[in-house]
């Protein structure tokens, strides 16, 4: 066992517990290798396997759910020695089993297994040094000391079940010591022990302070059947254990309360209501916030209501808030922060901010904006971020004036850079002042905006801040987005500017103006004294394949400067007309180094009938990149004589980075031999080599090279993965985005999870069946509440013919995914997507049609109106009832207007 | 050709591994959300070296990098936001407090003073100020080391020419004192420029640190924000090793070394937070604290 490699193995079986994988780790651990495991029975394959772990796969199979052994319980899934030296006889194991799906259902099964055995020695070593029994450990969660408190903890945690009676009973004698409670607390966080059934119980208990304590508890452990038990706790005689529940349901994100927690907030009670909002806000729950607005007159309760608003709110909460913007009593940087969060999500979902935006511009009184102007001027730093983005959807000069001086502030530069373009037109005379202000990122932010913005009258300035060493590189960018011709001069005596950002900058402007004069300008230029002002001559040449200056490139072809005839070899190529190739293999076998590789690297830009055998014979090159370029080009022409020097080189050259260069060659050309000669190196003890190789196996056409890439997929090192995925992604086998998937649902780093998703996203556009695969894939992985919001991302993004696919998700066992289906197609903001949803209204659990009614509501579609109007009479769920009403009276259609009422701040006083 | 930073492929894996080799060899932490920003600063790197790729760049840096490429990377990527007079107390504490009783202590041997991470020199110029305005260079050898890993931040201070951006915080008179307007710039005078030695040192490279750790006093300052803990790791085990007891350390007011090191104590001396090496405490300071055991 290399011991470079995670001490985990896996293994896949079908849905009868036929195995189907069987990797390097679980061959050696079990001593049972892949040939004599595979499309056997596990039961067969290791005959002493735990009938507890075989139990937990049938349950995985009826399921769906994943499952953990936990060590603690059950100590390992098969008996089998250590691999590591050890005074354990048997591996400790923590084994984790979980469902492998297709559209037809559950299809199998994947199992992974960890070696624990060091961690679980370690513990055990320091509970044994205590010698103490359940009993006495019990006593001793009652000590002073923590330290003792904590090994009390541990102990006991290895004591399984027994320790659940001994740990209630202490509870229950002793609970009013308040360290005895913190011990309690600490176990069940750590251990596996089911205790939520017990405590539970303990709701119903004649001590309040012992229900008090159980809600604690109960919020903490977030297991779900504590719900209902709570919810009915919300009318609890004692209000201090109402306050604990309500604090516990927020934890749990316990959605089927919404409308109980609704109701105490509604109430008015500070003590509760205030909990009340805040568990409301963690629930997340949309559709309560606009039963939220009218405590807006609420002056106690009004701030966390606005909060509240800014998470969970809609467009229909943005007038409200404006209105109570345009009080002067009112607090302005927390309207202004629920504003900017409501602008947030609204882009994030539906990319529909700007609608955010017109409601606040539409709305707002000149009291409202000048008390934002007011507090862009008093406020720290740190508070300037939601005002400043409100600031920017505003009109006015008071307005264009205080956002340009924002520009000083890092924290929300960005932003006003945004808001400054937006404006556009109007803001162009402040942001040229402020080409000369002071502060450099100001002076840098201002150019940045004015070549945003395109407006000549910019022009000028910018060209005079070229001057500005500090300002030259963003006023040249600029300049280059302006695109007006009259900065030519200006920049063109700039092409021999030292630095070379700087002097790239100036190239790119001159290259979007394309001025008239320039073909006779840069041919004198080709001959200037300066080679700086040659070499930058010779890029714009080259990028307009300049006819006339073709002899000067020639010239310069054999410049006395190496920088100059290396950059001349680079633009031949561009000058159509001409044939290049004898240049640039006068270049290739004369020059210096650095002009050889030039040359080897354009002639993948010319043919010519001898060119693979120049090529070829530059592999022998003495010099390294000349070798590196050549193979480039070999490459990119992919030539299949090359295969035998190219690998050749894989196995001989003494530069690494040749060897890799040498690799992509033959995973580009993919000949018969790639995958015998790739897949020993994608064990390298070179990474870079390793990495090339599992790149370059994403273009060899043998089904093997799939079955490494998914090994390494789950490879140590995070860019190994990196590669391995990538390389899938450019595979056709229908199995890759079951492999994407698996990759995107357990990897630990986020990087490789990202990459994942993408992958499964570029796959899921392809249409074919791995397209649907990928599709599926992604629903799939909504069922992991740490990948639900990006997968859900995602399939928004796919395209239309992808709908029937993401639909299926609408019949999934799990709500979760059923949820997030509904999430995604109101996303996807298509006609077919939206009508595939409205089948969830007629879903059997009530969250996913109140999802249903919130994507729905938000579409707005003619027939989901009357659905929802028919929904709004019939559904047996409250909460499903009272959201389609609202949902229903969004729409401004007569009657039933005041559902959702009418302006919360107006002449009338407000009552509940 | 193209030249922004996005065609030249700073992607997926390809930003993992050129960012890892930075930080090995620089010291520099950065993480994938900074790679629009690392790409920007390297891309003209990149197109300079007639390169199509950051894939070939990190090659080329990784296996066949040119006697001043790491260089180049350290001038594109360092960020050379400093000015005169910056963080004041804590440099008044070292002119105030610690190099009278440095001076007691040495008796006649050369006092030196480290400024670790200078940039364009406005540090190292600061220190310099003050000792002058306290007559210190009369009474005593006093040697400022100045150092920074940027080439072309080393040049800026050996030349000694400032924008008004570097003055925004000097009073008036001293900027009068010992500055001279020219073509817009402002110069330092010889007098005061000619008191600081200036020098090329990579705080990573624990060979360049050792150079200069010796000092009884190292300004390493608002630095440790752009390194890694295993890069101020790095760093910190030189001075550990190389400073004598009795020696100072200052870092940024916005860092901290606590449960980085056992080997300093952090001592409030002039109202300012000084790393105290060994047994020395500064006078009158009739407290301190212990920061614990190292990582």
């Amino acid at each position: 066992m290399s011991n470079d490699r995670l001490p985990l193995g896996v293994f896949t079986t079908d849905e009868r517990l036929v195995v189907r994988t069987w990797d390097d780790w679980i061959a050696e651990a079990t001593g049972v290798d892949a040939s004599r495991a595979l499309n056997r029975p596990v039961a067969q394959v290791i005959p002493d396997i735990s009938p507890s772990g075989l139990a937990i796969m049938e349950d995985v199979l009826s399921r769906g759910t994943v499952e953990v052994m936990a060590t603690a319980l059950h100590h390992y899934l098969f008996p089998c020695k250590p691999l590591e030296p050890s005074a354990f006889d048997r591996m400790e194991q923590h084994v984790t089993i979980g469902p492998l799906r297709d559209d037809t259902g559950i299809v199998g099964i994947v199992v992974t297994v960890e070696d624990v055995t060091a961690r679980v020695e370690h513990e055990r070593r320091v509970a044994e040094g205590l010698g103490r029994h359940v009993e006495s450990l019990a006593g001793l969660m009652g000590d002073d000391d923590a330290r003792v408190r904590h090994m009390a903890v541990s102990t006991l945690a290895h004591h399984g079940a027994a320790v659940v009676e001994t740990l209630v009973r202490t509870l229950r004698e002793q609970h009013r010591d308040l360290s005895v409670l913190s011990s309690a607390l600490d176990l069940l966080s750590v251990s596996d022990i089911d205790i939520v059934e017990p405590v539970i119980r303990f709701l119903d208990d004649d001590d309040s302070n012992l229900r008090i304590q159980a809600a604690l508890i109960l919020g903490q452990r977030r297991d779900r059947r504590a719900i209902a038990p709570l919810v009915a706790r919300l009318a609890d005689d004692d209000v201090n254990v109402r306050f604990h529940v309500i604090e516990a349901l927020g934890r749990l994100h316990a959605v089927q309360a919404s409308e109980a927690l609704t109701a105490i907030a509604l109430e008015g009670d500070f003590f509760l209501a205030f909990p009340a909002i805040q568990a409301l806000t963690q629930i997340g729950n949309t559709l309560a916030a606009p039963r939220l607005v009218p405590l807006l007159t609420d002056e106690l309760l009004r701030a966390p209501v606005i909060e509240a608003l800014g998470e969970l709110g809609d467009e229909d909460v943005t007038v409200p808030l404006v209105q109570l913007l345009n009080r002067s009593d009112a607090p302005t940087e927390v309207i202004t922060d629920a504003l900017s969060g409501l602008y947030a999500r609204y882009e994030s979902r539906y990319g529909a901010g700007d609608h955010i935006a017109d409601l606040v511009r539409r709305h707002i009184s000149a009291t409202g904006t000048q008390k934002i102007l007011d507090a862009v001027q008093r406020v720290s730093s740190d508070r300037l971020a939601g005002l400043t983005r409100v600031l920017g959807w505003l009109e006015g000069e008071a307005v264009q004036r205080a956002l340009t001086r924002l520009l000083g502030q890092g924290t929300v530069r960005s932003h006003v850079v945004e808001a400054l373009v937006r404006n556009g037109a109007g803001v162009v005379v402040p942001l040229i002042e402020q080409l000369h202000a002071e502060d450099l990122d100001t002076r840098q932010a201002a150019a940045v905006a004015l070549g945003r913005i395109g407006d000549r009258r910019a022009t000028a300035p910018l060209v005079a801040a070229l001057d500005d060493s500090e300002l030259t590189l963003a006023a040249a960018g600029a300049l280059a987005r302006i695109g007006d011709s009259s900065a030519f001069e200006g920049l063109v005596t700039r092409l021999g500017y030292p630095d070379a950002a700087i002097r790239q900058a100036v190239i790119a402007a001159l290259n979007s103006i394309g001025h008239p004069e320039m073909p006779q300008r840069i041919a004198a230029l080709l001959t200037d004294p300066d080679p700086i002002v040659r070499e930058s001559a010779l890029k714009i040449a080259g990028y307009f394949g300049y006819s006339d200056c073709l002899d000067r490139v020639l010239s310069c072809c054999r410049d006395d400067n190496e920088t100059v005839r290396r950059t001349a070899i680079e633009q031949l190529p561009f000058f159509e007309e001409f044939g290049a190739f004898d240049a640039l293999v006068r270049a290739l076998e004369h020059d210096t180094a650095p002009v050889r590789a030039a040359a080897a690297a354009a002639l993948a830009r010319v043919e010519h009938p001898t060119r693979t055998g120049t090529l070829l014979r530059a592999l022998d090159d003495a010099d390294p990149w000349v070798r590196f370029m050549t193979l480039r080009s070999l490459g990119a022409i992919g030539a299949a004589e090359a295969v035998p020097p190219v690998l050749a080189t894989v196995e001989k050259d003494p530069e690494p980075h040749v060897r890799l260069a040498a690799i992509e060659v033959i995973g580009r050309i993919s000949p018969a031999e790639a995958l015998d000669v790739l897949e020993p190196l994608t064990n390298s003890p070179n990474p870079d080599i390793a990495r090339a190789a599992v790149a370059a196996l994403g273009n060899v056409d043998r089904d093997e090279a799939l079955t490494v890439l998914e090994q390494h997929s789950r490879a140590p090192e995070p860019s190994t993965r990196l590669a391995a995925v990538e390389a899938l992604a450019r595979r056709s086998e229908t199995r890759v985005p079951q492999i994407l998937q698996w990759v995107a649902a357990v990897d630990h780093t986020a990087e490789v999870v990202a990459a994942a998703l993408e992958a499964l996203a570029r796959v899921g556009k392809r249409d074919d069946e791995q397209g649907s695969a990928a599709a599926r894939a992604l629903i799939a992985l909504t069922a992991e509440p740490s990948r639900r919001e990006s997968a859900i991302g995602v399939l928004s993004g796919l395209p239309p013919r992808c709908i029937p696919d993401i639909a299926a998700g609408l019949r999934h066992p799990s709500t979760d995914v059923r949820c997030a289906s509904v999430e995604a197609l109101g996303r996807m903001k298509q006609p077919d997507a939206s009508r595939a949803l409205e089948s969830a209204l007629d879903d059997g659990v009530s969250l996913v049609r109140l999802t249903a009614v919130a994507e729905l509501k938000h579409l707005g579609t003619r027939t989901s109106q009357r659905k929802l109007m028919a929904l709004a009479r019939t559904d047996p769920d409250n909460e499903v009832r009272h959201a389609a009403m609202r949902a229903v009276a969004r729409v401004d259609e007569p009657g039933v207007h005041s559902i959702v009422g009418g302006p919360i701040f107006s002449d009338r006083p407000a009552s509940r | 050709m193209q030249y922004r930073a996005d065609s030249l492929g700073l992607v997926g894996h390809v930003t993992t591994l050129l960012m890892d080799l930075i930080h090995e060899q620089l010291g520099l932490h950065y993480t994938p959300a900074d790679a629009d920003q690392v790409g920007d600063r390297l891309a003209p790197l990149v197109v300079a070296r007639g390169l199509a790729s950051f894939m070939d760049y990190y090659y080329v840096l990784k296996y066949t990098p040119g006697p001043d490429d790491w260089l180049k990377v350290m001038d594109a990527l360092a960020v050379q936001e400093t000015y005169l007079w910056r963080e004041i107390d804590q440099l008044r504490a070292v002119v105030d407090h610690l190099v009278p009783a440095l001076i007691t202590e040495q008796r006649g041997r050369p006092l030196r003073i480290w400024s670790s991470a200078c940039a364009s020199g406005e540090e190292p110029l600061t220190v310099a100020m003050l000792l002058d305005e306290a007559g210190w260079f009369d009474r005593a050898p006093i040697e400022i080391v100045a150092s920074d890993a940027s080439p072309v931040a080393i040049a800026r201070a050996r030349k000694g020419d400032y924008t008004q951006r570097s003055f925004r915080n000097l009073p008036p008179s001293l900027k009068e004192k010992y500055f001279v307007p020219r073509d817009g710039h402002w110069t330092v005078i010889p007098d005061l420029h000619r008191r600081v030695s200036y020098d090329l040192v990579n705080l990573v490279a624990e060979d360049q640190v050792a150079r200069y750790a010796s000092a009884s006093v190292i300004l390493c300052r608002n630095v440790f924000i752009y390194f890694s803990d295993r890069s101020i790791r790095r760093t910190l085990t030189v001075f550990e090793r190389e400073m004598p007891s009795a020696s100072y350390l200052c870092v940024g007011v916005s860092e901290s070394l606590l449960r980085r090191t056992s080997v300093f104590d952090l001592q409030e001396i002039g109202g300012a937070f000084v790393y105290v090496k060994g047994a020395a405490k500064a006078p009158d300071q009739p407290w301190r604290f212990n920061v614990g055991t190292a990582s």
